[in-house]
């Protein structure tokens, strides 16, 4: 991974030599920017976050009651999707709010590999003594506090038989929703509160120091995710060949939404890249005198979209050989258009890190 | 696009807008003719020695032949000395009065350097934390600078991957981070079984003299960076190479005789820094000290009488670290572009180049000359 953060300074010349740099965008554009990834994503991302759970934990709140009969599952399950859709949507913003208290990682500790997941909420559910609420999540591992952990109970093949009310799945369950939305509630009052006026207004407070400096965390929760869906979402799911490939290593198997949440990380960072407005990154590239390259990355966003909606799930641990085929397509895909971005950063100069990303 | 990019380079040229920045600089460091120097990428992806003025004057731009870590001043001649990152092999001293280049010093065959030195109080030998070829414990390599910088000793670190170290107040001890992590190239090989310590070596024998590590729960906190007072204490800036979610140490301090003490940092700071700080030093007074966390964006400010957390500066990418010669206030470098002075007592983060910052990285470590 880290070789990759070389690219932007060993390969910016041979993409621009041919180009006649213009002035980089102004104070202005990145201020506009800036307010509409706000506005039209992060603030909208978070408040759709909240909301989403807030509609699980009353449904689980519904379901457990008992006084709805076991069909109703389904119900809490479609909520547990959107609300999952809703923090695919946000998850690329790994900064302001979120990042603090390891809230990211409470929120969706995800890929597990130390295998924690499992042992822990295994061990929690045999707990009929505990009381499941807020002080236990605020001191539980991080493995247990959100959205991994709500799907092994919700999902569990025996799901409806163990989800009974006053049952350790239930309190387990509604204990865990009521704290997943009080984290997002958090992050959303946070971002309203101070985080807004910080990212708008950089002159307000001793934390950005201009407005270009305030989009280098937007322009790394552009770029950077690539790598996250790159070297997690596909490397570590598929391993070296067909053989060593995984599907129950991926990141939503057990609710059907690990294909679906590619798609939707990927229009969230393309909504980012040319859905805002009334600037977004492909204005500011074609500003730049490089209508063509910004052309070209949209299209490879657009070209991902289809590759995906071309797959199905599989419904065995196994992928079979066209599935396995189309993410290792995908992958190279998601990889070249992390180059490309990188390249765009430095069309924009805009550093997303030297001694961050490789210092020593 | 190049030619444009190249022109930015003049920011020597310094502006009225710069020229007013530096004053009030110096008029809070109380000191004119202060200069910094610092390695650095430039935008042509090449890496430079670069010296500037506190007025944001650019002085030198030095070509290096690859990525640089510590800049350190000569304490008797006007030179600065630049070491290559590990696992480079060059030391590059510049004459700074000059302004020419001095020499170019290549290790000893098979030997790598870890990026950082010191020199001896009578200027003549130069200390560096170097890899054996073969042997997996770290060396200082000692050098005599009169002659012909031919090495005169070399002395084990009592650890693996020696990286930054520091004189003693008593100008004969020398306190060395052993980071613990055994490398090939840049590649880590020992994660699991890694042991970071901080040793305390007599620069003459070569005797150890203290040896201290943390407890075996925290064997994946790196020990690298460090700096002394001039009362012998220690701060240490430390590196995790776990789990991103693990509650482990990130910034420590120590005594001679004492066990290493973790500086407690508030959760809500400590979950920003991702496991990760940079640079240490402490301020003139030794009584405040900065650490760095280029990840995290943030610089943590200590009352290091007290061991007490005192504030953050927000600093993106920043990690060099210098202190001015006024108490408290800190020189703080930017992987992009900018300098800040910042302060232990207070909340005010001053640029030092008001206009747009210089297009270039500055690397891990910068020092005032």
């Amino acid at each position: 991974m880290l070789k990759k953060y070389y690219l932007s300074a060993l390969a910016l010349p041979l993409v621009l030599s041919s180009t006649w740099l213009q002035a980089e965008p102004d104070e202005q554009q990145w201020q506009t920017y800036n307010t509409a990834a706000l506005e039209q994503q992060i603030l909208p991302g978070y408040q759709a976050l909240e909301t989403h759970l807030d509609t699980l934990h009353e449904r689980l709140e519904t379901y457990c009651s008992g006084q709805v009969d076991s069909s109703r599952l389904s119900e809490v399950h479609q909520a547990y999707r959107e609300s999952m859709d809703a923090w695919q949507a946000i998850q690329h913003v790994q900064f302001g709010p979120v990042s603090l208290f390891m809230r990211n990682y409470a929120l969706h500790y995800w890929p597990d590999k130390r295998g924690t997941g499992a042992r822990q909420v295994r061990s929690a559910l045999n707990q009929t003594e505990t009381e499941y609420d807020a002080e236990y999540f605020r001191e539980a591992s991080v493995s247990l506090q959100g959205f991994p952990a709500m799907e092994r109970v919700l999902f569990a093949p025996e799901a409806k038989s163990l989800l009974m009310p006053g049952q350790n799945y239930c309190r387990f369950a509604e204990g865990l929703s009521q704290h997943m939305l009080t984290t997002a509630n958090e992050i959303n009052q946070e971002w309203q509160e101070e985080q807004k006026q910080q990212m708008l207004q950089p002159e307000s407070s001793q934390y950005f120091a201009s407005h270009k400096s305030a989009a280098v965390p937007l322009m790394k929760s552009l770029v950077e995710p690539l790598l996250v869906i790159e070297d997690y979402k596909l490397d570590y799911v598929l391993g070296d060949n067909p053989e060593e490939a995984r599907w129950k290593r991926s990141e939503s198997w057990r609710s059907g939404q690990t294909l679906s949440n590619l798609q939707i990380n990927l229009r969230s960072l393309q909504q980012l890249y040319s859905g805002l407005e009334p600037v977004n990154i492909k204005t500011l590239l074609a500003a730049e005198g490089e209508e063509d390259f910004a052309e070209k990355i949209d299209r490879q966003f657009d070209h991902l979209q289809k590759q995906l909606a071309a797959m199905s799930p599989p419904d065995r641990p196994q992928l079979d050989q066209k599935l396995d085929r189309q993410l290792r397509d995908l992958e190279t895909g998601i990889s070249d258009l992390y180059e490309q971005l990188e390249l765009a950063m430095g069309v924009l100069n805009i550093q997303l890190g030297f001694n961050s990303r490789d210092g020593d | 696009m190049a030619i444009k990019r190249r022109q930015f380079l003049t920011w020597l040229a310094a502006t009225p807008a710069l020229a007013t920045s530096s004053s009030l600089l110096l008029a809070a460091t109380g000191r004119t003719g202060l200069r910094f120097a610092s390695s650095a990428r430039g935008n042509d992806g090449h890496f430079y020695l670069k010296i500037a003025s506190l007025e944001g004057k650019q002085l030198a731009s030095h070509r290096l032949p690859d990525r640089a870590h510590q800049v350190l001043a000569h304490p008797g001649k006007p030179w600065v000395l630049t070491l290559a990152r590990r696992p480079g092999t060059f030391i590059d001293i510049y004459d700074a009065e000059a302004l020419k280049p001095r020499a170019q010093i290549q290790v000893e065959n098979g030997y790598r350097l870890y990026g950082h030195a010191q020199i001896s109080a009578d200027g003549r030998y130069l200390f560096t934390s170097e890899r054996h070829p073969v042997e997996p414990e770290g060396r200082l390599v000692v050098r005599d600078l009169e002659d012909n910088y031919r090495v005169v000793r070399e002395m084990t670190t009592h650890g693996i991957g020696p990286h930054e170290f520091h004189w003693m107040p008593d100008g004969k001890t020398l306190v060395i981070a052993n980071g613990g992590i055994q490398t090939n190239g840049r590649e880590k090989l020992n994660l699991n079984s890694m042991q970071p310590s901080l040793v305390y070596l007599d620069s003459e024998s070569g005797e150890l003299l203290e040896k201290r590590t943390l407890p075996d729960e925290f064997h994946q906190c790196s020990i690298r960076h460090l700096d002394v007072a001039a009362d012998g204490q220690v701060v240490i800036a430390l590196q995790y190479q776990g789990h991103p979610v693990d509650r482990v140490p990130l910034i420590a301090a120590h005594r001679r005789g004492e066990e290493l003490a973790e500086l407690i940092l508030p959760e809500r700071i400590r979950s920003q820094l991702r496991q990760y700080c940079g640079s240490a030093c402490f301020d003139s007074s030794g009584r405040f000290a900065a650490v760095s966390a280029p990840r995290g964006n943030l610089t943590t400010l200590w009352d290091m009488q007290e061991r007490r957390f005192l504030n953050t500066a927000y600093i993106a990418d920043g990690c060099g670290l210098a202190p001015t010669l006024k108490t408290g206030e800190f020189l703080v470098s930017s992987g992009q572009g900018q300098v800040f002075s910042i302060q232990a007592l207070s909340e005010e983060r001053q640029p030092l180049f008001t206009q747009s910052p210089p297009p270039v990285n500055w690397d891990n470590h910068m020092t005032l000359i």
